[in-house]
């Protein structure tokens, strides 16, 4: 059977067939949904791998008047109070390291709070950060036992906040995912009116062609290749228009991030600086930027799977 | 109207490219044996029809109108399925069941001129009547020669580069006869195909239509011109407005 490997003119030329500039300005604006909502959960997945890992299996401890003498043990030389609380993490088993934060650092944390000055007058606790062995906590006993040594050691589980931020993060990254099914969604709805609506302004060609044997496959590519070509440009143009807002989305939020900017995926070490360097000026995150160029790709797809299935279910009413 | 012995009805049978037994066509909303086609006339049902076309077997289709002419060509043409009945078309039994693609390969086989001409009104004449050649992957001189030599016969050589809309309805008429008859079909169906036609063309067109019949094909032409039908005689099916089933007259 004829497969369309030259061009044929055959009454279902593309130029007239359906609405093109219209169906390209749907095109556009469902792509520029779909680049925003992509943005959208790459952003609440870079915050929920941040919110999930970042604080995971950490332990802060504080330790008040800690140069003052710790209770003495059975056996124990005199320590302060700091460095008894230390060599005890230590020789806890689950524990990763230890780390006594240094008072520069210790100021820099109360700063907002403080302010710069006057804060060498106050009695600040000493501060320790324990990070524990994944997937281990810290045992249930500890608590009493850094009492018994430092009385008022405070012990402060960064889990449950971290907890309550992955779930945020989940929930985000949910309301993302499902914004750009409702977009996909809205996508194959239009297409499939379309192709419809086109469908009905070639009624008679189609059965004319029918009647001549002319297989199923070959009416549905016809409409599934335009509808894949307006697809494209709808697509191409919805994501550059995209780029700005998502540029500008970028500086905004950029504050949010602690370091900046994010390692490139693996397929931008093979792209050419020139693109690496418009991609960093454009203020993009390299998985959204990466993500954008999937977006026309996509639209493209689902126009021409969509225009092919509703052409062969439209069909499937004639023998 | 008389049905031959059982004997020779059988072995006849055998012998068909097109067999129809106890064949029915109803609309599905039918409810007073007439329904719309897609341009809205009436088509009208069949009921209890028995035939038999062998190759190269030319079969006049006779009847009032509403007697089914057009629902029967429609069948034969694997337009539509029967509703009851079993219909062998070139050895291929049709039912739902037959796959979509055996039914296109089989509709590339049978030419068929409809009443209401079905041109593509975005094709020129020349790409109309080429359009079966192109789908069966001829090559373009081929497709060029066939397509002007049958232009030259039918008179339409000057109208190559027209659109349907700018000839008048008898040249259109001779175009979708130029269109089903270029791939040379196995079986050629033709529902009133000189109704627009002026005598001595008709006359030319029958001719035409008996030298295919000659070379092979099946040729059933629907048609309420008796003096057509007097003047070429040939086997007829008469189709009784009043009477379910069909008879060869």
């Amino acid at each position: 059977m004829f497969s369309g490997g030259r061009r044929t003119r055959d009454g279902l030329s593309s130029g007239w067939l359906l609405p093109g500039s219209a169906l390209v300005s749907i095109m556009a604006a469902m792509a520029f949904l779909a680049s925003l909502a992509m943005a959208g959960f790459f952003g609440a997945c870079v915050l929920s791998d941040r919110w999930s890992s970042g604080t995971q299996g950490i332990v802060t401890v504080q330790v008040p008047s800690p140069s003052s003498q710790a209770e003495k043990q059975q056996d124990d030389v005199a320590l302060s109070r700091i460095d008894a609380v230390m060599q005890l993490l230590q020789k806890i088993g689950n524990v990763a390291s230890v780390r006594l934060l240094s008072s520069s650092e210790l100021e820099h944390l109360l700063e907002p709070w403080l302010g710069v000055s006057g804060m060498a007058a106050l009695p600040l606790p000493a501060v320790i950060e324990v990070h524990m062995k994944p997937g281990s906590d810290m045992a249930q006993e500890v608590p009493a036992i850094l009492d018994r040594i430092a009385p008022g050691t405070m012990i402060e589980g960064n889990d449950k906040w971290r907890q309550i931020l992955a779930h945020l993060a989940m929930s985000l990254t949910w309301v993302a995912e499902l914004s750009m099914g409702a977009v996909c969604l809205v996508l194959v709805m239009v297409v499939s009116m379309v192709t419809r609506l086109g469908l009905g302004a070639r009624r008679e060609t189609v059965l004319i062609l029918h009647g001549m044997g002319v297989e199923d496959g070959y009416i549905a590519s016809r409409f599934g290749r335009y509808m894949a070509k307006l697809s494209v440009a709808g697509g191409c143009i919805g994501t550059l228009m995209a780029i700005p807002v998502l540029s500008l989305l970028g500086r905004v939020s950029s504050s949010f991030s602690a370091s900046g900017t994010s390692e490139p995926p693996a397929v931008f070490t093979h792209l050419p600086p020139v693109v690496l360097h418009g991609i960093e000026a454009a203020g993009l995150v390299p998985s959204i930027a990466c993500g954008l160029l999937i977006i026309p790709i996509m639209v493209m797809l689902i126009g021409w799977m969509t225009a092919q299935l509703s052409v062969r279910i439209w069909l499937r009413r004639l023998p | 109207m008389k049905r031959p012995v059982a004997g020779r009805w059988n072995s006849e049978w055998r012998q068909g490219l097109i067999i129809a037994r106890d064949l029915a066509w109803r609309h599905e909303n039918d409810s007073d044996r007439t329904v719309g086609d897609f341009r809205g006339r009436q088509i009208s049902g069949i009921a209890g029809l028995n035939l038999s076309v062998k190759s190269g077997e030319f079969l006049w289709l006779l009847g009032n109108s509403g007697a089914g002419k057009t629902s029967l060509l429609r069948l034969l043409g694997v337009e539509t399925m029967a509703t009851s009945g079993q219909l062998d078309i070139l050895g291929t039994q049709i039912s739902h069941k037959t796959s979509r693609r055996v039914l296109a390969a089989l509709r590339q086989r049978i030419g068929i001129v409809h009443q209401d001409f079905r041109l593509i009104r975005d094709l020129t004449v020349l790409e109309n009547i080429s359009l079966p050649l192109r789908f069966q992957r001829k090559t373009e001189p081929e497709i060029s020669r066939e397509a002007m030599a049958l232009m030259e016969w039918l008179g339409l050589s000057a109208q190559s580069g027209y659109f349907p809309s700018e000839l008048s309805g008898g040249e259109q008429q001779r175009v979708a006869i130029a269109r089903a008859v270029i791939t040379r079909p196995d079986i050629l169906l033709a529902d009133e195909p000189f109704n627009a036609q002026e005598k001595p063309q008709a006359e030319k067109l029958v001719r035409m239509m008996q030298e295919l019949a000659a070379m092979g094909t099946s040729v059933i032409v629907a048609t309420h011109n008796a003096a057509l039908v007097e003047q070429f005689p040939a086997s007829a099916l008469r189709l009784g407005s009043e009477e379910s089933a069909g008879g060869r007259a």
